[in-house]
Order: C-alpha cells, then structure tokens, then sequence
C-alpha cells in the first residue's frame, strides 16, 4: 500500500502545518482578512450550493439505512468469521462517548432556548415552537449527523478491515479506484482532510475555552471579557494536553474520559431529578416522536419560497457541514471500536445510540429551560440571547447547589477539550505520517503547538461567529472528499460482491 | 463490568465532594418586580452585595407588587426595593402620610413583626403622574378638570395600575369623580403608553414619575390636586435573618442610602428603556460613577447601535421617535445618540451605526466644497422634515448673516440666495446667540418646526423672515434637495400668515447595502450576531413602520427608491453562483460515472 516506506515526514506533514501557521499568523496580524475571508468563503458556499449540501447529507442518510436493510446488511466489517473486538455494551458506550463532547454541554441549553423564543416558522415562546425548538435541536445534532459519522467510518473500516489498507482519508479512494487522478487526488483529500479537522478542532476549542472563561467568571473573580485571562486557560489546556500528547499516557487519558461520561451522566441524572422530572420525561417521548414524525420533511426542508434561507445557513448548513469537518477523526475512532461488526449492526448501533442520547439531553437540558422561561421569573432566554456561553450556568442558577453544578461542568467542559484536542493531536499526526499507527512524538507535538495557535488567533478574534466560520471552512471543501469516499466503498461494494458470486459460480 | 461500576462510585464521590463545597456560606437573593428600574435597583444591590464577596442569587422577577411582597413574606427573597405609598396602601393604611420619616415609622409599626426591616431610603420618589397631550384636544393642566368633561376618558395604563384597589386607576377616578370609558388599554411599556396618547388612542397615559420625560412626544403631567397620591419614597426592604446571618449586608445597605435622586433615576431608566442598555451595565455604571466601589469594573462596551447626528435640534426632537423605532429592530442591543460633526462620514468609517441628518448632508463635499451627492451612504428610511428659519432681530435687512455648521448646505444655500457676509457658527445656540448680541443681523437655522429654542427666541423678540428661493434653475439644480415650503400660521409667536420657507426631509441614514450576508457566517451562534452593516428588505419595512413613516426618501437621495440605487439584494445573482452550481452538478456527475465505471481487469 502507499505506507509502505513510512518515511518520517510526509509531504502532507509539511504543507498542511505551513497552511496552518499561515492562517495563524494572518489571524494574529490582520484580523479581519482571517474574518472576511471566512465569512466570504462560508457564505458563497452556502448561498450557491445549500442545497447540494443539504441534499448529501440526507443522501448519507438514506445510504447508510439502505446499507443496513439492504443486501449488504450481512457483510462483516472484518474477515466474513471474525468476531466483534468489543462487547456490544462497552461498544455502544464508547458511542456515547463519542456522541457527546464539549458541543453538547455548550449548546444543550442554549439551541432549544433559541429555537423556542426565535423560531424559524410560527410564533415564538409558544408550546408549538417549544416542540419545534426540540425537533430541530435534534435535527442538528441526531440522524444526520451520525449518518455523516456513519458513512465516513463505514469508508474506512471497510478498506481498513477487509482491504488491509490505511486509516488515511485517501485510503477509500486509492483502493476503490484506478486511474491517473487516483493520486493526486488521494493526496489532495488528505491535506483536506487535515485541514477540516485542525480548524474543527480549533474552532471547538475556542468555544470551549470561551464557555470555561465564563463559568469561571462566576465562581471566581476571573473577568468575564478579556483576552488575556482566555489566552491563560489556552495556556493550561495546551500544558495539560501536551503532557498526555508528549508522555503517551493513553491509559490515563482513557481513565479520564471514562471519569468524564460518568459525570456527564451524573450531571444528566441530577437536572432530571431535581427538575421536573414527569415534564422532562413528557418533553422527551414527545421530542422522539415529533422528530421521528418530522425527519423526512425536514431533511429536505430548502425554505425556497420564503426569506428563510439565512436561518439555514447559519444552523443547519453550518452544524451539518461542522460535522463533516469531524468526520475524518471521529471517523477513524468509530472505524478502530467496530471492527468485526456487520453493517447492519455498525449502521444502527453508530446512528440511533447517539440519536437516543441526543434527544435524552436536550430533552432534560432544553425542558428544564422551557420549564424555567415559561414561569417568567427568570428571563433565562434573554439572558442566553446576550450571551450564549452562560445558558447552561444560567440554568444551574435556579437549581439547588448552583455553585457545584457551576463547578462541575467547568470540569466537564475542561476534561472534554483537553481529551478531544489530545486524540485530535494523535488522528493529525497518524494523517500527516502516512497513515502510521504510532507516529513520530514530534509530529504529534508540532500538531499540538499548532492547535493551540490556531484556537489562539480564534480567540483574539473573540467572536462566536468567526470562530464557527473558520471552523467549517476546512469541511466546506472535505464535503466532496466525503461523497468520493463513500462513492469509493459503494464500488468496492458491488465489486467485491460480484468477485465473491464469480468465484463460488466458478 | 466492575469498570464502569467503580467509575460510577468514583463519580458519585467526586460530585458529592463538590456539593459539600458549594453550600458553604449564606446566599441572598433579590426580589424585583417586573419593570426595568426595578431591574437596576436588583442589579445595583447585587453588584455591591457581590463585590462584598457576598454570594448572590439572580433576581427573583415577580410580575407583580403582591407576588413580590409575598415572596419576601416567604422567605423566598431576602432584599426587594419597595415605594413607601405602595406598602401604605398596600397594608390598607387609610390616610398615607406622604413625608419619608412618618411614612417610614408607620411602616416599620407593620412590618417589624414579619421580621422585615425598612432599612435603606434610595433618595428619589417614584410616583403616578397622568399625562395628557395638550395638542390632542385636552387643554387640562389639573386633574380635576378631567372630571368636567363630558366624554368618558379612556386612560393608557400600566398593568399593576389597574389593580390595586386604593391607589390604582378606579380608587383615583372615584375620588376626582372622573368618568372612564369602559376598558382601560392595558400597556406594559412606558413609550407606548405615552404614544397610545400621543397618536389619540387614549386620553390619558398613567405614567411613573422617573420614567422617560414625557414631553419628548409633546406629553404634559396633570397637577394631582386633590392631593390623591401619597409620596412613593423607594425603600431597601430586608429581611431581618438576612441582616443577622450575612455579616457585612447591613454595611453596604447603608452606602447605599440616599445616593440616587429623582434625576439619576430617570437617566437610568432611560438608558435600559430607550437605549436598551442591559440593566447590570446600567447599575456597573452608576455604580463607578456615583463612586460607591473603586474596584475596576467592566462597564460594557460602549452602545452597540450608534446613531450620529450633527444637530443638537435633530437629535432633540427626532431622537427619542428614532431610539424607539430602533429598539423596535434591534431589541436586544443597545442604543444611543451621539453628536458628530460629520454624521455620515461616521457611518461610513463604521465609527456609527446609522446617522440622524437633513436630506442636504449627501449633498455637500466639506474636502472640495462642491455639490457632489455622495453615494457611499444611503436614505433608509424618512423621519421627518426640517425647516431653514430664517431669523432676525434688530436690523431684518442687514447683511452680516450667521449660519451654524449644522445647519449643512440648506442653511448655506438659503443665506447665499439672500446674500451678505456668512459667518459660520459651531452650533445653533452659538448663533442665535451671536444673533442676540447684534453681531450678526440674520441667522439661518435648520430645524424641526416648533423647535423649543428658536419658540423662546422668537418670544424674545426674533422675528422669522420669508425666504423666496425664486425660479433660479441652476439653484434648483444645484440643491435639489430643498423644498418649497411655508411655515403654518401660529407656528412661532403670531404669524398671521404662512411663511415661505425651505423644507427638506430628516432622514436616517445607513451604509448601502452589501450584497454579503453578514448574518450567514454566524452559524449556530447567528443568534448573537445580529450587527451586520447589512439591512434586510424586511427589517427597512419594519423601521418604517416604527417610525410610523411613509414618505419615501426624495428621489435626490440615494436610497433603494431611487432608481439609481442598488438593486435589491435578493434579486442579485452572481456569476460565481451558476459556476458553482454547474461545477457541483459535473462533480455528481463525475461521481456516479467513477462509481458505477465497469471494472478494467482489477488485480484482486
């Protein structure tokens, strides 16, 4: 395959790190060329090719539930008798896992809270637009999502397990097709794949240390504006990651993320019981069953004839397409778990697992708001509408033991940066050494200096906006590395089929 | 599976730990009721409760006067600001003494049992005034006189008015013996109170005394004189465990007292109602300013919506109709006017948001001097008119003439058709009163009609002059902005007849539009990103329809009535759009060939 030389910098290694230093020290000097470069790069794409996007990513959907009921539901991600790594438990925890992250705790509040006082369609802070508010949450954050994650795991397992080949994004590619471009278009995809998922992870940071300098300025006299108390918190996420990146401490880190689920769910537990919790059940069946009963309009939903297209850009287009950012590393943890899973198993387990949890948390987060908003004595939409890093601890606020709650998601927010920016170091450097599984320390340190420069210059531009425009900038163009992928594995697909029927026809 | 469940107990310690430590210490938490000084009030309280390291919860927000003195009855709140003629009444005290002192002694006869303090007088009295439109056919100026009239009045009132039984709206009309039309409109906010009366729908609009000054939409306060209302002295209420449990609270209770008077109270009501201000950079500010902390504190950033404007008499009179109609498009940002000499050069560097000026100011070039209409900046949307007035005291015919420089063009251009020597002034007060001293024989001014200050000049003796702008073709060329007007009859002093003038429109003014959509990039944050330089076709309609205008911007104007002017956004369909669009059809195409290409001889 083409890792066969393992040399000890790739090419990919040398450009992509170039790119993002540049992009860096753009940011750094000229601000504002970093901002309108991305605001203009985001919104031609989206205003010319909304729905090419919008109709990929239900397209993974389809393919990925035609996948698991179709013929290929009994095809094994592995050899034809292997049996799974995992139990199927701990695999679908390791779902979860993945599922959940920084983004949720961040958003779990603050989206449906949006949705319910500014809906899109209908009157707003309604009990209609609260059901609304909670299919579209879920909207962005279920099916769709994980189907992105699905397929582009799918990709790579497929060659990974059944072809031998390298977790690298051109792997699909290079395998599926033959043909002068094969190459350099391989090579391409990689650098692409690099790029969407530094500036994704970046972009993720910056939010996160964002939403960490404001719970921080509630509990402790830390300032709520200023650039130099949020560059310190980069300073001790950069020295807490870099230590696990530089002394490979993958058991702690493992150790730490499984500390982290537990109290993620324990944090889940609490709002359900101390808050409403029959309303907060009611809210969730009925979200499972608004969204169900809404998906296959939604997904298809352009807003053609009504002045609506700016609201889908800025939600939908923009969490799909931050998805397909992640997809090349979520992508190939979901790949590593899954091995010796069948289609059918890996389609269902990677997409409602997820789905189910999502709908849970937004149902007890999202509710819990509702429920506080609609008694009028707090005004938590509005504060969530100045400011949306301090949803959640607004939230907490009206909760018994407020400062603990306060305290502990700090933790969370804290512990889920620091883990996902560590195994974010490790994809990059495993992309840019040729698709080595244990690559060079070096490289995953340069990797890791050059995420925290990245979320660094985000965060002088201290603007929600600006780092969400950066942060899918890469993923606008990986969208095409995507569809090529999958385009790649439905060939190997039939090919392999057809090899097999020839071979037992024979 | 003994992983996961020691990783359970682990987690359980870990949160019960952080529990511990969060309970510590006496927490306060505020009760205000639902309008916005209340809302200050609570965030002024809380802010110096909390610099005292004292933990405070966010306000309790009760909708009403009941439901928060309950609270504090329940021990749901430890601290609310309560108005001596509230609780008076409230507790049915039947003769309310108006002074603070007696007031707060027969306050403290009934509230000591419940364990609550009258502790802290803020120093400003808020009170009910009615306020009525004295150019809207009702010529009172006490209220007893309503009780003469024949019709019903139909009052504009605030919600809790209409409920309280001893000093809301029935107790007030029964004891003047005024007739009301049968429902009263019900209006939470203070500015559509006042333009409920201002536009007719109402005769009366129940004000609070520290609210906006009513006379900015020409509304005027009734004497109360029968003495109904008691004095509405603004009190710290706390609980007594409060006090005793939070070591400290009395102390800052104390800095507190007296240190707001009926003026800052207003101020600072009008920085949250009109400007949108949130109301706890509201209290950081008075907070720093009043000199209560020394600690640094972050005292927000400056307004978020500027409007610039050069003339004090623009921003007096249009000012408030515009800081509302904004508030109406921008709701959660806040606002303000500020003075600048060039209002839409501010706009155009961004240095404004929108700018308040005469039709005349996209005419002049102050680089070159030359009438160029500049087109960087466009009319969004009309505020009103503004007449030259042209003024005169000793010597109407002499030659020495006065403009002041924000007067723009229109003042210049009808001082050059009257001809003499122009001296410009900085601004208007400076030449009226060079006008006054004799130092000039004419002024020019540019205003609304019935601006306040030229009214009490010409009540001093100025007299206004006609001004003939001819049928000179190249002077209509040359400022095309300038209407034919005539000043109405009875505008200043006793003009028996209309006075030929110039007119021009005020118009708001804003950067042209960009075909870029700021709004697109804001992703799931577009929620906190509504400051884009760009207005939406939608949002133009809805400030006209806040402005309650519907005159289009005069057609000299840039502005997306003209037909010069850009396109409408929507309708633009940029090249690199096809490209794309045919680009990514070839890309699926390209695609589904790769994919489905039959297999050349694949080396297994």
């Amino acid at each position: 395959m083409a890792d066969a030389s393992r040399p000890a910098i790739s090419s990919t290694f040398l450009i992509a790190i170039v790119a993002c230093g540049v992009v860096a020290v753009i940011g750094v000097v000229w601000p504002n060329i970093l901002q309108s470069a991305a605001a203009v790069l985001t919104t031609t794409a989206f205003r010319a090719l909304d729905w090419f996007y919008l109709a990929s990513m239900t397209g993974l959907l389809v393919l990925s539930l035609w996948l698991a009921f179709g013929r290929f539901g009994n095809l094994r991600l592995g050899a034809d008798d292997e049996k799974p790594e995992f139990s199927t438990l701990s695999w679908l925890a390791m779902l979860f896992s993945a599922g959940m992250g920084a983004g949720l705790l961040f958003w779990g509040v603050a989206e449906p809270l949006t949705h319910f006082t500014s809906p899109p369609v209908g009157l707003p802070s309604t009990p209609g637009s609260a059901r609304q508010a909670m299919v579209l949450a879920n909207f962005h954050w279920g099916l769709h999502a994980w189907a992105i994650y699905c397929m582009a795991a799918m990709a790579l397992a497929y060659f990974a397990f059944r072809r031998g080949a390298s977790y690298l994004p051109s792997a699909p590619i290079i395998n599926a097709f033959k043909g002068r471009w094969v190459i350099p278009v391989g090579k391409a995809a990689d650098l692409i794949a690099v790029l969407a998922v530094a500036f994704g992870v970046a972009g993720a940071m910056g939010l996160g240390i964002m939403q960490l300098q404001t719970g921080l300025s509630l509990v402790s006299p830390l300032p709520r504006v200023s650039n130099v108390a949020a560059l310190g918190i980069l300073v001790v996420l950069f020295i807490c990651y870099m230590i696990s990146a530089a002394t490979s401490l993958d058991k702690g880190i493992k150790w730490l993320s499984n500390i982290n689920m537990g109290l993620a769910l324990a944090l889940l537990a609490f709002i359900l019981f101390a808050g409403p919790t029959a309303q907060l059940l009611r809210t969730f069946i009925t979200a499972v069953g608004d969204y169900v009963t809404a998906v296959p309009s939604i997904s298809f939903r352009l807003f053609p004839y009504q002045d609506l297209s700016n609201w889908l850009q800025s939600w939908t287009l923009t969490y799909l397409i931050w998805w397909i950012g992640w997809a090349p590393f979520v992508g190939v943890f979901i790949a590593r778990i899954s091995r010796g899973r069948t289609i059918r198993e890996f389609v269902l387990g990677v997409l409602l697992a997820p789905t189910m949890f999502s709908l849970l948390w937004f149902a007890v987060f999202g509710g819990t708001a509702f429920a506080q908003e609609s008694s009028g004595e707090v005004g938590i939409a509005r504060l969530v509408r100045e400011d949306v890093t301090v949803a959640l601890f607004a939230l907490f606020d009206q909760l018994p033991m407020s400062s603990a709650l306060t305290g502990l998601s700090l933790v969370l927010v804290f512990v889920f940066v620091v883990t996902s920016v560590d195994s974010a170091t490790y994809v990059l450097s495993m992309m840019t050494s040729n698709g080595d599984m244990d690559p060079a320390r070096k490289t995953k340190l340069s990797w890791g200096v050059v995420l925290a420069l990245l979320g660094g210059t985000l965060l002088l531009a201290s603007d929600v906006a600006t780092i969400r425009a950066v942060a899918i900038c890469g993923a606008i163009p990986f969208t095409f590395v995507l569809l090529i992928q999958v385009g790649g594995l439905m060939r190997a697909l039939f090919l392999d089929a057809r090899a097999r029927e020839e071979s037992t026809s024979e | 599976m003994t992983a996961p469940l020691r990783n359970l107990v682990r987690t359980m310690a870990a949160t019960a730990l952080v529990w511990l430590v969060g309970c510590g210490g006496g927490e306060l938490r505020i009760g205000t009721k639902a309008f916005a000084e209340q809302e200050i009030l609570g965030e002024i309280v809380e802010t110096l409760l909390e610099e005292q390291g004292l933990h405070v919860r966010p306000p309790l927000r009760c909708p009403d006067s009941y439901s928060c003195q309950r609270a504090l009855a329940d021990e749901k709140i430890d601290l609310m600001v309560e108005y001596t003629g509230t609780a008076l009444h409230f507790v049915g005290e039947p003769a309310p003494p108006s002074e603070l002192d007696p007031a707060l002694a027969r306050l403290r006869e009934f509230y000591s049992p419940m364990g609550v303090q009258w502790q802290t007088p803020l120093g400003f009295e808020n009170g009910y005034s009615w306020l009525v439109a004295p150019s809207n056919g009702t010529p009172a100026t006490q209220m007893s006189e309503l009780a003469k009239q024949d019709a019903p009045v139909r009052v504009a009132t605030p919600p809790e008015y209409v409920k309280r039984p001893r000093d809301g709206l029935a107790a007030t009309a029964d004891h003047y013996g005024i007739k009301l039309a049968r429902a009263p409109l019900v209006i939470a906010d203070p500015l559509e109170r006042y333009q409920a009366v201002a536009t007719g729908l109402a005769d009366v609009a129940v004000g609070y005394t520290t609210d906006i000054d009513p006379s900015v939409v020409g509304l005027v306060a009734l004497e109360d004189d029968l003495a109904f209302f008691p004095d509405y002295h603004a009190v710290v209420l706390v609980r007594d465990d409060a006090l005793a449990r939070v070591p400290g609270l009395e102390q800052v209770l104390t800095r507190l007292e007296n240190t707001i008077d009926d003026e800052t109270m207003r101020s600072l009501n009008r920085a949250v109602e009109l400007e949108g201000t949130s109301a706890d950079i509201v209290a950081r500010r008075f907070i720093h300013e009043a000199g209560l902390s020394t600690l640094e504190q972050d005292l927000g950033p400056r307004a978020e919506i500027t409007v610039a404007s050069a003339s004090a008499s623009l921003s007096a009179m249009s000012g408030t109709a515009t800081l509302t109609a904004l508030r109406e498009l921008y709701p959660d940002q806040s606002t303000t006017l500020i003075l600048d000499g060039e209002p839409l050069d501010a706009v155009a560097s961004g240095r404004a948001r929108f700018a308040l000026v005469t039709a005349d100011a996209f005419f002049v070039d102050t680089r070159k001097q030359t009438n160029v209409r500049r087109n960087d900046v466009e009319a969004v949307a009309v505020v009103g008119r503004a007449f030259v007035h042209r003024l005169a005291k000793n010597d109407p015919s002499g030659a020495r003439l006065g403009i002041s420089k924000s007067g723009g063009d229109a003042a210049a251009a009808a001082a050059a058709l009257v001809g003499g020597d122009i001296t410009t002034y900085d601004d208007d007060t400076q030449a009226l009163a060079a006008l006054g001293e004799g130092s000039i024989d004419q002024a020019f001014l540019v205003a609304p009609l019935g601006d306040p200050g030229l009214v009490e000049a010409v009540a001093a003796g100025t007299a206004v002059l006609p001004i003939e702008p001819g049928s000179d073709a190249t002077w209509q060329l040359e400022h095309p902005y300038a209407r034919p007007a005539r000043i109405p009859t009875g505008m200043y002093g006793d003009n028996a007849e209309p006075i030929p003038t110039l007119s021009t429109q005020v118009v708001l003014a804003a950067t042209s539009r960009d075909p870029t959509l700021p709004s697109a990039i804001g992703g799931p944050a577009a929620a906190v990103d509504v400051a884009g330089a760009h207005l939406s076709a939608e949002q133009l309609t809805r400030l006209e329809t806040a402005l309650g205008s519907t005159e289009a911007p005069d057609p000299s104007l840039p502005s997306r009535f003209g037909l010069g002017g850009a396109g409408t956004p929507e309708a633009e369909r940029p090249l690199i759009d096809a490209i794309l669009n045919a680009l990514a059809i070839g890309f699926l195409g390209w695609l589904f060939i790769i994919v489905v290409a039959p297999a050349r001889k694949t080396a297994a």
